[in-house]
């Protein structure tokens, strides 16, 4: 291997490494961008979210009268 | 959408095969410099990353603003990612930078402006993630975090305009770039400030004397890593006003240079020369260099528009996860 | 601790007692008040930032001795790094005590309810204030009795001193509001803080340096003015900011 490190070869070998780990990358990034992209398609078709189910309670006083509502919405199967 | 998909995917494929083409030019086509050997092809990594790490923050910083007027989730998340890249090109620009000084000015180290300007700017980045890891409220943790990062974004002016003034003189070539930095050296006096600071080096003015058409100053040298004080005689054409003898300075790669004598009231304009200044005047450089310079703004703009689509993802996720109360 | 925090006056004027309607600052200071008093009874800071500042500088005299000049060209410069060390690491276990007693003893939702922020921020930052010029008069004192420091230029290294000080304040007291909310608190201040204080310390100390080896005004103006520069923007800075920290 020590052929690699002599003066007139030597630049020739750091540009292979350099130029492999640049595709690396580009293949790493260009892969994580496609499945980002799917990964939102497929959320993107699923129907909206509903909020979590939460019992909800609201306290009103209205002109010294304590009124309460208690409303609960169930979460969908 | 289709068309502005493939648009995209055209753009990201150029990019690559752009940037293949930087790193065959940065071996095979930029010239060897002479003075720094095959080590100054590192202009065309080295700048380019420390522009993008500014340019990063800038970016980061405008994203705040727009944050805490909106309040949306999607500034906040670009933000983060731009601050991510930044601090990835940061760490990229100081090791890269750390290794070529060591092997050109023969320290890794020596508080030049930029090396101060650029530390501070890792441990800010630094500070923002430690930030953003302790606040446990989402929301609280994206207004806090934005606030942070517009405040450290108003002392930057200061580093900027301080960094140059702790040292006289700079390493890095062209440093008209820096504002309020004068690479123009320091006058020593003989009968008044004999003692004076270039970058991490202090000097003092021991004589000065004329020997035939040359005036030769003698410099005390002190320097950090150095145990004992070194004498250097650099001298100056009288006839010609050039720096004549430029002395190396002992265990390091720059060189003292007198660029100025008033012999008669015993004044010199001292001042230290690195190789690598006029690195761009040669064209095949200057034209990779500014091709770098592009890749890299794309780079940088593919990286953190990912990472905000990856973080705003994430989120989707999560609250997916809560609204259908998946096992963990 | 003290719910009254408006003072007596502006609820005369105001007939609604409603403190967000008293003058700015007024509340400011009445928030002022507020905070020496329940610093006075507790005394959490005053003693935390004392007892670390003599401890620094004991110990740095211990580790050296006092250094004489005939022996180091540099000692001026030394000095002042030194000394503003000392100020700095004792400036980062007190500071922040303003605000995250507020959060510890569930306090600032009450806080918030009384006073408008912009007051609330003005009388932190004065609280502070008055904290740290204690923190540097005694770290000072003792730093030149100890060290046998010589000052050449005692106005000039008084006028850097209070400057610095107001730089300090106006740039740790919005994180402080930040970091009371996070919940490593004690780190995270000085994590903050240090990459922001940088251009200050710098400045600083090379004026401080001037101070100390007796150089004359015109040495320290160029200081002097960078440090009024840098508080002016970052008060301003804080002013703009602080709303959006002290929201709930």
């Amino acid at each position: 291997m020590n052929f690699l490190l002599e003066p007139a070869i030597a630049i020739y070998t750091a540009l292979a490494v350099a130029l492999t780990v640049w595709i690396g990358i580009f293949i790493f990034l260009w892969r994580i961008d496609s499945a980002t992209r799917e990964l939102r398609r497929r959320l993107d078709e699923e129907a909206p979210v509903e909020p979590a189910a939460t019992p909800r309670a609201t306290l009103e006083t209205r002109n010294g009268h304590a009124r309460e509502t208690v409303s609960v919405t169930d979460a969908q199967e | 959408m289709s068309d502005r998909l493939r648009l995209d995917q055209a753009a990201k494929f150029l990019l690559g095969v752009w940037m293949s083409g930087i790193v065959v030019a940065m071996f095979l086509i930029v010239p060897q410099y002479v003075g720094l050997g095959d080590a100054g092809r590192i202009i065309i990594l080295h700048v380019p990353t420390a522009w993008i790490t500014t340019v990063a923050f800038a970016v980061s910083a405008v994203y705040s603003i727009r944050y805490l007027w909106k309040r949306r989730p999607a500034d906040d998340a670009g933000a983060v990612a731009a601050a991510e890249a930044g601090f990835l090109f940061c760490a990229l620009a100081t090791v890269s930078g750390m290794w070529f000084a060591n092997i050109v000015w023969g320290t890794p180290w020596n508080w030049d402006p930029r090396e101060t300007t650029i530390l501070i700017l890792l441990l800010i980045y630094a500070a923002y993630f430690a930030l953003r890891s302790a606040l446990d409220d989402v929301e609280r943790r994206r207004r806090l975090a934005a606030v942070y990062n517009l405040f450290a974004a108003v002392t930057m002016p200061f580093l900027l305009f301080v960094a140059p003034r702790m040292a006289d003189s700079t390493l890095h070539p062209n440093c008209a770039f820096i504002q309020g930095s004068h690479c123009d050296g320091i006058w020593l006096e003989l009968n008044g400030t004999r003692i004076g600071q270039l970058g991490d080096v202090v000097l003092a003015l021991q004589g000065v004397e004329q020997r035939g058409d040359l005036a030769v100053a003698q410099v005390e040298v002190r320097m950090p890593g150095l145990r004992e004080v070194a004498l250097l005689e650099p001298s100056f054409e009288l006839a010609s006003g050039k720096p004549a003898d430029r002395p190396e300075f002992p265990g390091q790669q720059f060189l003292l240079a007198v660029e100025g004598v008033d012999l008669a009231n015993g004044r010199v304009l001292l001042n230290m020369e690195a190789p690598g200044s006029g690195l761009l005047s040669n064209s095949r450089t200057f034209w990779t260099f500014m091709a770098a310079n592009i890749g890299f703004l794309g780079l940088f703009i593919w990286l953190y528009r990912l990472r905000a689509d990856v973080l705003l993802l994430q989120e989707r996720l999560a609250r997916r996860e809560a609204a259908y109360e998946l096992p963990a | 601790m003290d719910p009254h925090i408006s003072p007596q006056s502006a609820i005369e004027t105001s007939s609604t007692a409603m403190p967000s309607e008293a003058p700015l600052l007024m509340a400011a200071w009445a928030v002022f008040r507020k905070d020496v008093r329940s610093e006075l009874r507790t005394r959490y800071a005053l003693n935390a930032i004392l007892l670390f500042a003599v401890s620094t500088v004991v110990a740095m005299s211990m580790g050296m001795g006092p250094l004489t000049v005939s022996r180091n060209a540099d000692l001026p410069i030394i000095q002042a790094a030194l000394l503003w060390v000392a100020i700095l690491f004792a400036a980062f276990t007190g500071l922040a005590r303003a605000f995250v007693q507020e959060e510890e003893a569930r306090t600032a939702a009450a806080l918030r309810l009384s006073a408008r922020p912009t007051a609330v921020f003005l009388g932190k930052l004065l609280f502070n204030l008055a904290l740290l010029l204690l923190l540097v008069a005694v770290t000072t004192t003792l730093f030149i009795i100890m060290l046998r420091v010589q000052a050449g230029n005692p106005g000039l290294l008084a006028a850097l001193l209070l400057a610095g000080s107001l730089g300090l304040v106006a740039a740790t007291t919005l994180i402080a509001a930040i970091i009371a909310r996070a919940s490593v608190k004690g780190a995270l201040f000085a994590v903050l803080s240090f990459p922001l204080l940088a251009p200050l310390l710098v400045v600083a100390i090379q004026g401080s340096a001037n101070a100390i080896a007796g150089r004359g005004w015109e040495s320290g103006v160029g200081s002097l003015q960078v440090l009024a520069g840098y508080t002016i923007a970052l008060f301003t800075a804080s002013l703009f900011l602080f709303n959006s920290v002290w929201e709930p």
